[in-house]
């Protein structure tokens, strides 16, 4: 029963000796793993161990110093940060990332614009498939406000939003872009019990449909519960891998988080 | 029907019937010249108001607009309608040629680098005289007489005109609309609010930045062409920084966004002024005042505050 994934199919993320440097200083130094279609895989470490640098990378924000990173087996140097989008991945932002005076409805249809066609010509000509295509984004618009229950909110400034619903609106405008692979840094920090209730389900519930999700968080016990494998990072350095049970129970892990905090 | 289009048809009706109640020439070209600002203005504001790049160079494609269908008449002997397009065409491949490498850069050295341009252009301008005359390009055709079913019209007055820049003034607002509610727009609004999670949502930060500097640039060029045969000579200040910072304030004051802000903004720093004699000579300082006072008590401008003062005068304030 060891990740049954693993042994099957090829892996739709890869990395190989993926490293940056800022300066002096070695953020992720050498890291190889691997992610599998459908998979929920996480990734903790203590603040400052280089995961947000991870998700920088493989969202070409940051230039890699060394190595390589290969999504559905083609590599993703040298693509631009709005190209990763178009090949099918996607990243929420560990702080609330939004656009905040723009209304929930319109948030969501941004993160259809990388689908969607319109060019500024039809938007002055407006022939009938102009219509047609704001008529459809809208229509997708609203399945993903009901899905991440913003219903009644089309229309708020997403500033105004409770930060659990700003990370919602987060979520509902990343999955706009119709990613394969979703990049989650730290979903639930500063929620309560039921909002991370909430964000799981959310979460369980996108798997569902077949997407792979990559998932940073500091919270043990939530990635004990939801992760199918686990990465540990620790000062850029991969400390181990493995199943939720085996990391948690490493003392190598357990150091470094005592350490750590 | 609702009072409020009531109130916008006799606001419209009034402005259609200025050359008919106004005798004056001069009051006449005064209107025209706050229409031409109007254009300014507001294709300054798809930039600035609507995608958030600061350009201090707005002028300068009004300038290179003007200059270059001007010069096509002159000295290529091009009737005024094709000179008018092909200038046009021209600016906007400048514009691109400029933006590019230009807008790759953020922030305050953007605008720094969009005030060198209006410079450089303005002495450009100047130097080249071969070319552009020097301090004045004068001698720029009038448009003719047409005589259509028997009837003569001039097309060379003032009332020509006014009519003239009111249909660009009114095609500009249409167009501005359109691009600003469809994806375009929107992608021009994630870059004003948070250009990473943009990029981060595949958007092309960069191509839609030359989009929008493209199309605003466009928009004056095309006002440019038409203000030369209108004044029949041109100089090269009409391209210089000191005018882009002037549409600025205008939009700053006015309000962005808004198309009464770009209806404010160009009436209160043209015609007040004229006005106030004394402020003739003050011109910059009041500019300069009216900037102050608007950005710490009305950081939104004019018609922003208006906007803000009550639910109903944010649906009645276009
Ligand atoms: N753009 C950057 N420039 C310089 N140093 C950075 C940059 N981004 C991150 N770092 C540094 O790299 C290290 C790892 O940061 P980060 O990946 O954000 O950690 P984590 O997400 O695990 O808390 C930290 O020491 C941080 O200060
Ligand atoms: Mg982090």
């Amino acid at each position: 029963m060891d990740s049954m994934n693993s042994s099957q199919s090829n892996p739709i993320l890869r990395t190989e000796n993926l490293s940056v440097q800022f300066g002096a200083l070695m953020a992720v130094g050498q890291l190889d793993f691997q992610i599998y279609p459908g998979e929920l895989f996480g990734l903790i470490g203590p603040n400052g161990a280089g995961k947000t640098t991870v998700f920088n990378a493989i969202t070409s924000t940051v230039p890699l110093s060394h190595g390589d990173i290969y999504f559905k087996g083609k590599s993703l140097r040298s693509l631009k940060p709005h190209q990763v989008v178009t090949r099918g991945i996607v990243r929420m932002f560990q702080s609330a990332t939004i656009f905040p005076k723009i209304p929930v409805m319109i948030h969501i249809m941004n993160g259809l614009s990388c689908r969607t066609k319109s060019s500024v010509w039809n938007s002055i000509i407006r022939p009938p498939s102009f219509h047609k295509e704001e008529q459809t984004s809208r229509q997708r618009a609203r399945e993903l406000i009901q899905f991440t229950a913003l219903e009644g909110f089309e229309d708020h400034a997403a500033e105004s939003l409770s930060w659990a619903q700003q990370k919602r609106l987060m979520l509902a405008t990343a999955l706009a872009t119709e990613p394969r692979l979703i990049l989650l840094d730290e979903p639930f920090a500063g929620m309560n019990a039921d909002e991370i209730g909430e964000m799981i389900a959310l979460i369980q519930a996108i798997r569902q449909d077949g997407m792979t999700v990559f998932v940073i968080d500091h919270n043990m016990k939530v990635m004990q519960r939801i992760c199918d494998r686990i990465l540990v990072l620790n000062f850029g350095q991969k400390l181990t891998e493995g199943l939720p049970e085996e990391v948690a129970q490493d003392s190598r892990v357990i150091e470094a988080y005592l350490g750590g905090d | 029907m609702h009072p409020r289009f009531i109130i916008y048809f006799l606001i419209g009706l009034a402005v259609v019937l200025v050359p008919v109640f106004v005798q004056s020439n001069y009051w006449i070209y005064m209107f025209t010249m706050v229409g031409i600002f109007m254009v300014l203005v507001s294709s300054l504001d798809l930039a600035y108001g609507h995608t958030g790049l600061v350009s201090l160079a707005h002028a300068a494609f009004f300038g290179i607009g003007a200059y270059s269908s001007a010069i096509l008449q002159l000295k290529l002997a091009v009737p005024i309608l094709p000179a008018l397009l092909l200038g046009t065409l021209i600016t906007a491949i400048i514009a691109a040629a400029i933006g590019w490498p230009m807008l790759r850069i953020r922030g305050p050295y953007f605008v720094l680098g969009t005030l060198a341009i209006g410079i450089a252009i303005e002495i450009i301008i100047h130097n080249w005289d071969g070319l552009t005359g020097g301090v004045s390009l004068s001698g720029i055709p009038m448009f003719p007489e047409v005589t259509i079913f028997g009837t003569t019209f001039d097309l060379s007055s003032k009332r020509f005109f006014y009519y003239l820049v009111l249909a660009v003034l009114v095609v500009t607002q249409i167009l501005i609309r359109r691009i600003v509610n469809s994806r375009t727009g929107r992608t021009f609004a994630s870059i004003r609010e948070n250009e990473d999670l943009a990029a981060a949502l595949g958007m092309n930060v960069s191509g839609y930045k030359l989009i929008s500097f493209v199309a605003a640039s466009t928009i004056a060029a095309f006002m440019g062409g038409i203000y030369a045969n209108y004044m029949g000579a041109i100089e090269p200040e009409i391209a210089g920084s000191h005018m882009s910072f002037n549409l600025l304030v205008m939009i700053v004051v006015g309000g962005t966004r808004s198309i009464a802000g770009a209806v404010i903004g160009p009436l209160l720093l043209w015609f007040v002024p004229e006005f106030l004699e004394a402020a003739q000579m003050y011109r910059p300082l009041f500019f300069g005042a009216i900037l102050i006072i608007v950005i710490i008590f009305m950081p939104t401008g004019i018609a922003g505050k208006l906007r803000s003062l009550h639910p109903r005068m944010a649906k009645w304030i276009p």
